[in-house]
């Protein structure tokens, strides 16, 4: 039994003609990757899977509690450190209130140091890895990537792989994401191609 | 430019001004214009005076501080009502347009038709005429806040407090603080006028009494004491929101 069931979602932007949206269905710790072009609606489904945007028509069905969102345009909060935008999302049961808990985070994302900059300080892959980070910090059951991988090489993108293989190993966390270059995907259970 | 470059060029406007004063002073009546040596000496008598202190600039200074205080208080506070209950500001507009295109000697006159001529009338002008900057400030302020951010963390379920901490009060306060630099200054402006117009003590109406009796070395003293307290609330201010600047996006 999937805990993410979208079906005939049709989405009505102003102006523009109705979208219609593949049908989704995800279980616990399962995987996602949306593959299209730019514009083919891939984003719409991840803000319409996370509650972000009404649909006009259709079902969805949504049993996952906490939902993680790492943005494609990283949505940092500009005067705060990039300590202070992970921990900003963080419920007192997140797992980086444990004391080092972020800087061991960090570390694993090759941001060792970076904790304290500003966000306007880091580099575009130092912010989307700050924003993945963020993400993560509600321990989400679901987790929405949009192009995460998009400003990585091949060493930095192997530890955010690394890293969320060891996290959704140990939460059962489910994954739908986009990601235009194969070569910066997790490893799907399925492919839906827009 | 240098810092040391404009502070340089500040002194020499100013050496050319006081040249300038000093010739004409010796071109016309010293009740005409007074030279600058007559108006520092009564510059000098009015700050060695406890009760021109006293009785004169501090119940000014208290009167600006109370009208832009229930300026800033009453004009923010209005704003962010109407930021979030956004039918509130066609309900406010006429009141804004009026007030902000209204002279400020005219709502002075109101004013001391309706109260008479007492200090409440001083601070009650100044609060008026500085609410609405207050006001469109705090309304910017809202519709700065960045909506990007605002949705990340209603996806994330990001406490209310913290949403207000960390994205609604930097984007308020960086809006704000150019009106409180204006508004601060123009309270100075508003309540010597009041006070001038109003009779009810205070800088103004010594400026008032000396025009009366032509004592115009005073008169010329009283004016560099109000452009001082300018000068001050402004350099102090700056140094504030400069410091803030630091802090906010």
């Amino acid at each position: 039994m999937s805990c993410l069931s979208a079906r005939g979602l049709v989405v009505a932007f102003d102006g523009g003609a109705p979208l219609r949206l593949p049908d989704v269905d995800l279980e616990a710790g399962g995987c996602i990757a949306l593959h299209g072009p730019s514009g083919s609606g891939k984003t719409t489904l991840l803000r319409v899977l996370a509650g972000l945007l009404p649909y006009r028509s259709g079902s969805l069905r949504n049993e996952f509690l906490r939902i993680g969102f790492a943005f494609q345009d990283n949505r940092l909060i500009p005067h705060l450190s990039a300590r202070q935008n992970v921990l900003f999302c963080a419920p007192r049961t997140s797992p980086f209130m444990v004391p080092g808990a972020v800087d061991a985070a960090f570390d694993a994302l090759g941001l060792a140091n970076r904790a304290d900059h500003r966000a306007t300080q880091l580099s575009g892959g130092e912010a989307q890895r700050v924003n993945l980070l963020r993400a993560l910090s509600v321990r989400p059951d679901l987790l929405l990537l949009d192009e995460i991988g998009a400003n990585t090489d091949d060493k930095t993108w192997g530890r955010i792989a690394a890293y969320l293989g060891a996290v959704r190993a140990e939460h059962q966390t489910a994954v739908v994401q986009i990601a235009h270059n194969p070569l910066r995907c997790l490893e799907p259970h399925a492919r839906i191609e827009f | 430019m240098t810092p040391a470059a404009r502070i340089a060029l500040a002194a020499l406007s100013l050496c050319s001004l006081l040249a300038l004063w000093s010739f004409l002073a010796t071109r016309y009546d010293p009740v005409t214009l007074p030279s600058p040596s007559a108006t520092g000496g009564a510059l000098l008598a009015l700050l060695g005076d406890r009760g021109f202190l006293v009785g004169t600039l501090l119940p000014s200074i208290l009167r600006i501080l109370a009208g832009v205080s229930l300026a800033f208080a009453g004009g923010t506070a209005l704003g962010l009502l109407a930021g979030l209950v956004p039918v509130l500001r066609p309900i406010l507009f006429p009141v804004r347009l009026t007030l902000m295109s209204m002279p400020a000697a005219v709502l002075v006159v109101l004013l001391l038709i309706w109260t008479g001529p007492t200090s409440a009338t001083t601070v009650i002008a100044a609060s008026v005429m500085l609410a609405p900057v207050f006001y469109v400030a705090a309304l910017d302020g809202l519709a700065g806040v960045d909506p990007r951010l605002m949705e990340m963390a209603a996806v994330h379920r990001v406490p209310w407090d913290r949403r207000i901490r960390a994205i609604i009060a930097p984007a308020v306060t960086v809006a704000m603080l150019p009106a409180i630099r204006t508004g601060a200054a123009n309270g100075i402006r508003v309540t010597i006028l009041a006070e001038i117009l109003a009779g009810a003590g205070g800088l103004g109406d010594r400026i008032a009494s000396a025009r009366q009796y032509l004592q115009t070395d005073q008169l010329f003293a009283l004016i560099i004491v109000v452009v001082g307290l300018v000068v001050i609330l402004e350099a102090g201010l700056g140094y504030l929101v400069s410091r803030m600047r630091g802090r906010l996006p």
